[in-house]
């Protein structure tokens, strides 16, 4: 039966083993960091083009609209798409260091 | 060399160059604790990514008069508690949907052969019985072995008082040596 003693040695030798984490775990970190954020936008984004789809269809649904109001509602639908899709592909691509590596290769 | 405080002011003005100084100093330490939290080598490595999610998250409450060290812990050791254990896949979930397919080739189920050329069975059979612990006392447990801990360290990390600390180490141990009396 094991003394009170020897758990304490035991405990100490058991919890000062060393313990490598893998050597990528700083990097597969900060790309975690950064898929969480991207998934952040992403479903900020998806939740405006819903309020706004759920506005348009509240309006048409409310009755008969004049035209000009009807174009103005769709051009404002193409241009938040147009908003929310460079948004997003400016993320993708890594931001302002994705454009700066894309201008620096126009130059060459 | 810069401090704590230097990197996370660095952080907070959206300099990567500082967050990855910062987890690096951090990463042994911090991914010991998770291992000895977890027991498990892949839950501490996703534990040790989701610690970082969170701190990135709550950077701007961080009291730059603190150490930074124990707060770490503290966000580290508060979402294993009341997190992680209970949300561990829908973490791998979330994980799934927002990662490259890379990093599964980083996920490795079994130990390191290092890993396993330390542990001696004494080291598996204890592993067991600390298995067996409620969190509120394996956490004092692993903070006071780490020696680096004082008593007024462990309280600051797991926000109790020192006499609950004290109080939670003795209970801790007493439920321990009970565990490996009956495995014995």
């Amino acid at each position: 039966m094991k003394e009170p003693g020897d758990n304490e040695r035991l405990l100490k030798e058991y919890f000062n083993t060393p313990l490598t984490p893998s050597p990528r775990l700083v990097v597969s970190t900060l790309r975690r960091i950064q898929g969480r954020e991207r998934m952040g936008i992403i479903a900020g984004l998806m939740a405006l083009q819903w309020l706004v789809f759920i506005s348009m269809a509240g309006f048409f649904l409310a009755g008969p609209a004049a035209l000009p109001w009807i174009i103005s509602l769709l051009l404002l639908f193409v241009l938040v798409e147009m908003i929310a899709a460079a948004l997003l592909l400016y993320r993708i691509t890594g931001g302002r260091e994705g454009l700066e590596a894309y201008e620096n290769s126009l130059h060459r | 060399m810069m401090t704590d405080q230097q990197l996370v002011e660095g952080c907070k003005s959206g300099q990567p160059q500082h967050l990855e100084l910062l987890i690096a100093r951090y990463r042994d330490d911090l991914y010991r604790f998770c291992r000895h939290l977890t027991l498990n080598r892949q839950d501490a490595e996703d534990l040790f990514q989701e610690v970082w999610v969170r701190v990135i998250r709550k950077l701007e409450k961080y009291n730059a008069e603190r150490p930074f060290k124990p707060w770490l812990f503290q966000v580290a050791f508060n979402l294993y508690r009341d997190h992680y254990r209970k949300w561990k896949s829908v973490y791998a979930l979330w994980n799934w949907l927002s990662s490259d397919a890379e990093l599964v080739q980083l996920r490795d189920p079994e130990p390191s052969a290092e890993e396993n050329l330390l542990r001696s069975e004494e080291h598996r059979q204890l592993e067991e019985c600390l298995r067996g612990l409620p969190a509120r006392y394996l956490a004092p447990l692993v903070l006071y072995y780490y020696e680096e801990f004082s008593y007024e360290g462990i309280a600051e990390v797991l926000g109790v008082p020192i006499g609950t600390v004290k109080s939670r180490l003795n209970q801790g141990k007493k439920l321990l040596h009970s565990l490996m009396k009956e495995m014995n």
